[in-house]
C-alpha cells in the first residue's frame, strides 16, 4: 500500500502540474524520475503531517493519498501532447561512456555502504537516528527532545527520517531500508539531471550533464553515506528543470512544490527556495509566475513552520550560546579533563577519519 | 565549439571515474577498516533501558556544544550509544538518572568511576559498557 500510495501520488503530482502528454520516450521518463521522486516526498512529508496532527498513521494515510493520487491522475487525464521537439541524438560511445560511469559509481556506492553499513556521520547521528525514533516511539516529543545531544540537531526537517521510518514500520528495522532509500535518490539525482537536460537541448547534452554528476569524485561517497544532501539535490534540480522549461503556471506551482520538498529535507532548503523564487523574478519580471512557485512550495512551507514552531527544539546554535558560558570544560568524570587538554593540543582529524587511538593513550590519567 | 565542450567534458568525466575507482577499490580498502555496525556492541541495552530518558557517564568526554571538537572518540561512543537505545534519550553526563548507561574506552576503569559518580551496577552488557542506578 505504501508504494502504491506513493507512486500514485507522485503520478498524480505531475499530471496535475504538466497538463500536456509526454511526446516521446525522454519526456515520459524525466516525468517518471519526478513522479516518483515527489511521489516519495509526497509521502513522507504526509507521514510528517498525520503524525503531528493525529498520531502515528496506519494504513489510512496511504490510502487517502493513494486516493487523491488516483482522484488527480483521472481528472487531468484528457491531454493534449506536447508538440515534438528536435534533438540532438547521443553518440554510440557516449551512450556506453554514461552507462559505464553509471556502473562506477553504482559499484563504489556498493562498496561503501558494505564498508561503512550505518552510513556516513550524518546517517546515523542525525537522519536515521530520528527514524529510529518515529519508527519506535509512539511519544513524537521524544524524537525532538531538547535534551538530546546538539549533534542530533532535532530541530531539522524530517523528510529522510520520515521516508525511513515508515520503510522501517513497512520492512522492518534493517539497515537495507536506509541504504535503499539513499539508492533510490542518488539514481533520481542523475536520472533528473539526464533527463532534464535531454528534453531542453537533446540527449548529447543529457549524457553529458548526467556524466558530471555521476563521475564527480564525492557523489557515491554522499548518496552511500546518507547524506540528506543527495534528495535535497533532487528536488532542486526538479525544480530548476521544471522552472527553466515551463510553458504553464501549473509547471511552476509544481517546481514550487519541488522547492518545498527540499525545504522539509534539510534547513538550506528555505535558502535555495527563495533564491530560485528570486532569480525567476529577476530573469522573467513575471510576479504571477512567482506567485504561482510560492503557492507550490506552501504546503511544505506551512509544515515546516509547524514544525518548527509548534514541535522542533531551539536551533542548535541558539541552544549552544544559551548553555555555553558554564561549560568550557565538560565535567565527565575521571579522565575528562587530561582528555578535553589533549584535544585541544593535539592534531585535529577529519570526520571519517577520526579515530581514538590518539586520544585513548593520552587519557589513561586523570 | 561543441566538439570541444564534449571532449572536455568527457575528460573530466574519465578522469573522476578513475577517482572513484582508486579510493573505493585501492585507497579505502588499505587504508579505512570496514566498520562492525553500531549495534553489534550496544543492540543489548534496549532490552534493559526501553523507554524515557537514561543518564550517560563515560571516560571520555563528548562534545556537547556547538564550537567545541566533534571528532573525539568520546563524541563517537556517547553518539552511538544514543542510536542504538533509541527512542530513550541519553542525558549527557547525568549520574543521578534513575537508570544510567556507562560506556567506557578503558573497562578497567569500571569500579573505580562507579565509585566516584555514586552508582551501582544494574546490568553489564559487554566490556565496558553497562547499566547502573544511583546508590
Amino acid at each position: 500500500m505504501s508504494i502504491l500510495a506513493l507512486l500514485l501520488s507522485g503520478a498524480g503530482l505531475v499530471a496535475a502540474g504538466m497538463r500536456d502528454r509526454a511526446s516521446d520516450g525522454i519526456e515520459r521518463g524525466f516525468r517518471a524520475a519526478l513522479a516518483i521522486a515527489l511521489g516519495t516526498g509526497a509521502w513522507a512529508a504526509s507521514y510528517a503531517a498525520w503524525r503531528m496532527a493525529f498520531g502515528t498513521p496506519g494504513a489510512a494515510k496511504d490510502v487517502v493519498l493513494a486516493l487523491t493520487g488516483a482522484a488527480a491522475l483521472a481528472a487531468f487525464r484528457r491531454r493534449l501532447p506536447v508538440p515534438a521537439q528536435g534533438r540532438e541524438p547521443a553518440p554510440r560511445w557516449l551512450c556506453a561512456l554514461f552507462a559505464s560511469a553509471c556502473a562506477v559509481a553504482a559499484a563504489a556506492f556498493v562498496e561503501h555502504t558494505v564498508r561503512f553499513p550505518d552510513g556516513g556521520w550524518d546517517a546515523w547521528m542525525i537522519w536515521n537516528l530520528r527514524a529510529r525514533f518515529l519508527a519506535r516511539g509512539a511519544d513524537l516529543h521524544s524524537a525532538f527532545s531538547p535534551a538530546m545531544a546538539f549533534l542530533a540537531h532535532p530541530d531539522y526537517p524530517w523528510l529522510l527520517p520520515g521516508a525511513v521510518a515508515q520503510g522501517f514500520s513497512t520492512f522492518g528495522e534493517s539497515r537495507m531500508v536506509p541504504a535503499a532509500i539513499a539508492a533510490l535518490f542518488g539514481a533520481l539525482a542523475v536520472a533528473v539531471v539526464t533527463l532534464g537536460v535531454a528534453r531542453a537541448h537533446g540527449a548529447r547534452w543529457g549524457l553529458l550533464g548526467g556524466l558530471a554528476v555521476v563521475t564527480l569524485p564525492c557523489f557515491a561517497t554522499f548518496a552511500s553515506n546518507q547524506q540528506a544532501d543527495v534528495p535535497l539535490a533532487v528536488y532542486f534540480a526538479i525544480a530548476a528543470a521544471l522552472m527553466t522549461s515551463a510553458r504553464s503556471r501549473t509547471e511552476l506551482a509544481l517546481a514550487g512544490f519541488s522547492a518545498g520538498l527540499g525545504m522539509w529535507t534539510k534547513n538550506e532548503g528555505v535558502l535555495y527556495a527563495a533564491c530560485l523564487g528570486i532569480a525567476w523574478i529577476w530573469r522573467t519580471r513575471d510576479l504571477r509566475g512567482a506567485l504561482a512557485f510560492a503557492a507550490g512550495a506552501l504546503p511544505c512551507a506551512a509544515l515546516l513552520a509547524w514544525f518548527k514552531l509548534g514541535l522542533a527544539p531551539p536551533t542548535t546554535w541558539r541552544r549552544s550560546r544559551r548553555a555555553r558560558p558554564s561549560s568550557k570544560t565538560p565535567s565527565t568524570g575521571a579522565g575528562g579533563r587530561s582528555c578535553w587538554c589533549s584535544r585541544h593540543g593535539g592534531s585535529s582529524t577529519s570526520r571519517t577519519s577520526a579515530s581514538g587511538s590518539s586520544l585513548g593513550c593520552s587519557c589513561s590519567g586523570s | 565549439m561543441n566538439r570541444r565542450v564534449t571532449a572536455l567534458m568527457v575528460a573530466l568525466a574519465a578522469i573522476g571515474m578513475l577517482r572513484i575507482l582508486w579510493l573505493h577499490f585501492v585507497s579505502e580498502p588499505r587504508n579505512e577498516p570496514r566498520r562492525a555496525p553500531i549495534d553489534v556492541r550496544y543492540a543489548a541495552l534496549r532490552a534493559v533501558v526501553s523507554s524515557g530518558e537514561a543518564g550517560y557517564v563515560s571516560d571520555l568526554p563528548a562534545a556537547v556544544h556547538s564550537g567545541e571538537d566533534v571528532t573525539t572518540l568520546g563524541t563517537r561512543m556517547y553518539l552511538h550509544v544514543q542510536f542504538a537505545v533509541a527512542p530513550v534519550v541519553l542525558r549527557y553526563d547525568d549520574a543521578r538518572a534513575p537508570l544510567v548507561i556507562v560506556n567506557l574506552h578503558d573497562p578497567s576503569r569500571l569500579p573505580d568511576l562507579m565509585k566516584q559518580r555514586g552508582l551501582e551496577l544494574v546490568a553489564q552488557i559487554a566490556a565496558g559498557l553497562a547499566v547502573a542506578r544511583p546508590r
